[in-house]
């Protein structure tokens, strides 16, 4: 009984706490998304581009860990019993990829392009569950001024 | 980059743009009615399957737990305490066989303790405490006790209550490698559904008391002494304890439904006995 107050306070703040947190995070990824428009980034090699005068080439790599909020962790659970589309767990791997692409992104923020990006995710916490790491890697090729 | 184009970002489609709180609100009521699904399928096959378990194999079962040992007559008791063991023993004896539920051994102890408090043993033991004996002022109410804690037996409710815990049980491995928070909310909740049962256990065992001193004193004159003295003793605190949290309804709500009962059966009500020891 007790235990049950608990996690309803528990949940109820943790919603609010979650979704103000999660709000102005996605603010900030708009905003670098929007700063970094014109940057090109590919997962492709583009071979059709003439990079013989490139200067040097790096890899450059943005990693970012994301954990999900109590209610998230108590949503996504309640889904998986039922089975479907875990929606509370899609904004939270959708932040995870952005901000893993804009570390990326902004580490080569001039160089003149990003072939070869790649992304992977791995799961944290696996016991626990909610917290999950994306990795963006490419490689940045800087051309002769 | 002759290939690469910006775009305006527009709102990402990687997730569901659905309000949160609604699809919680959603999976949430999915959840109550299964758990209520399993609670009452659970519930009322095990009621089903009790009420037709032979009294000789639920008394068997209970000696086989060895709760019943927990209480023993005192040792070494005074000779006041033997008083009072045999007098308690007598009103016991004159509760007539019908509300007595036949084959149980209805045994009668009387334990040292301050606390105002009896029980129900299963198998048919109940205890009374020195402190609910030295509350209690007529002998009527005390009758009016045992017969109390004689319909719990009587109703098979330790029975009853073992169900609550198969469908706790069973929940519980269904949702095994869950988040730990949905089990212990679903075992919250089945405690919330089981302290509701339990109060209406406890009105069905007061009416089992009511007809016990019905039948020895012909009137129902203090059947509500018990609740009013535990009222009178409770203190600040347990009177801010909400009753959706308690396994007894509240003693005003007793009192109220005991008086509401007499009313209703048109009970004669008469001045009570006073205790003989």
């Amino acid at each position: 009984m007790i235990d049950l107050i608990i996690i309803i306070i528990v949940l109820t703040v943790t919603y609010f706490t979650g979704t103000l947190i999660e709000k102005r995070h996605f603010k900030k990824i708009r905003a670098r998304e929007h700063a970094l428009m014109s940057q090109p980034y590919i997962s492709d090699q583009a071979r059709d581009e003439d990079f013989s005068d490139a200067e040097r080439v790096e890899l450059v790599v943005g990693s970012c860990v994301i954990a999900a909020d109590r209610f998230k962790v108590f949503f996504g659970g309640l889904i998986s019993i039922f089975g479907g589309n875990i929606s509370a767990y899609e904004t939270l791997t959708d932040r995870a990829r952005r901000q893993a692409i804009l570390n990326m992104r902004e580490q080569a923020s001039d160089a003149d392009a990003l072939v070869c990006t790649r992304l992977q995710f791995s799961e944290l916490g696996a016991r626990r569950g909610g917290q999950v790491e994306a990795i963006a890697y490419g490689t940045a090729i800087y051309r002769r001024k | 980059m002759k290939s690469f184009k910006p775009k305006k970002l527009e709102e990402s489609v990687n997730y569901c743009q659905r309000h949160p709180a609604l699809a919680f609100g959603e999976y949430l009521l999915k959840g109550l009615i299964a758990l209520a699904l399993i609670y009452l399928f659970v519930g009322l096959t095990l009621e089903f399957l009790i009420m037709r378990m032979p009294i000789k194999h639920e008394v068997w079962l209970w000696d086989k737990l060895g709760i019943s040992e927990q209480f023993e007559t005192l040792e070494d008791p005074t000779e006041y305490e033997e008083t009072i063991q045999n007098y308690l023993e007598d009103l016991l004896s004159q509760i007539p066989e019908s509300l007595r539920g036949q084959e149980y051994q209805y045994d009668i102890i009387f334990i040292d303790d301050i606390d105002a408090n009896a029980l129900a043993l299963p198998g048919g033991k109940i205890v009374l405490t020195s402190g609910l004996y030295e509350m209690l002022e007529s002998e009527n109410a005390l009758t009016f006790v045992i017969g109390h804690e004689l319909g719990h037996i009587k109703n098979r409710d330790h029975l009853r209550g073992m169900g609550f815990n198969f469908a706790s049980i069973l929940t519980s491995l269904i949702l095994a490698g869950q988040d730990g928070g949905i089990s212990r909310s679903a075992a919250g909740l089945y405690e919330l559904a089981w302290l509701g049962h339990s109060r209406h256990l406890e009105k069905e065992a007061d009416i089992v008391g009511l007809e016990a001193i019905m039948h020895i004193y012909g009137h129902a004159g203090g059947a509500d002494e018990v609740f009013e003295k535990l009222e009178e003793g409770e203190g600040k605190f347990e009177k801010m304890v909400p009753t959706i949290m308690s396994t007894h309804p509240g003693n005003e709500e007793r009192i109220a439904a005991m008086r509401q009962h007499i009313e209703i059966q048109s009970l004669p009500v008469e001045n009570t006995k006073e205790k003989a020891f």
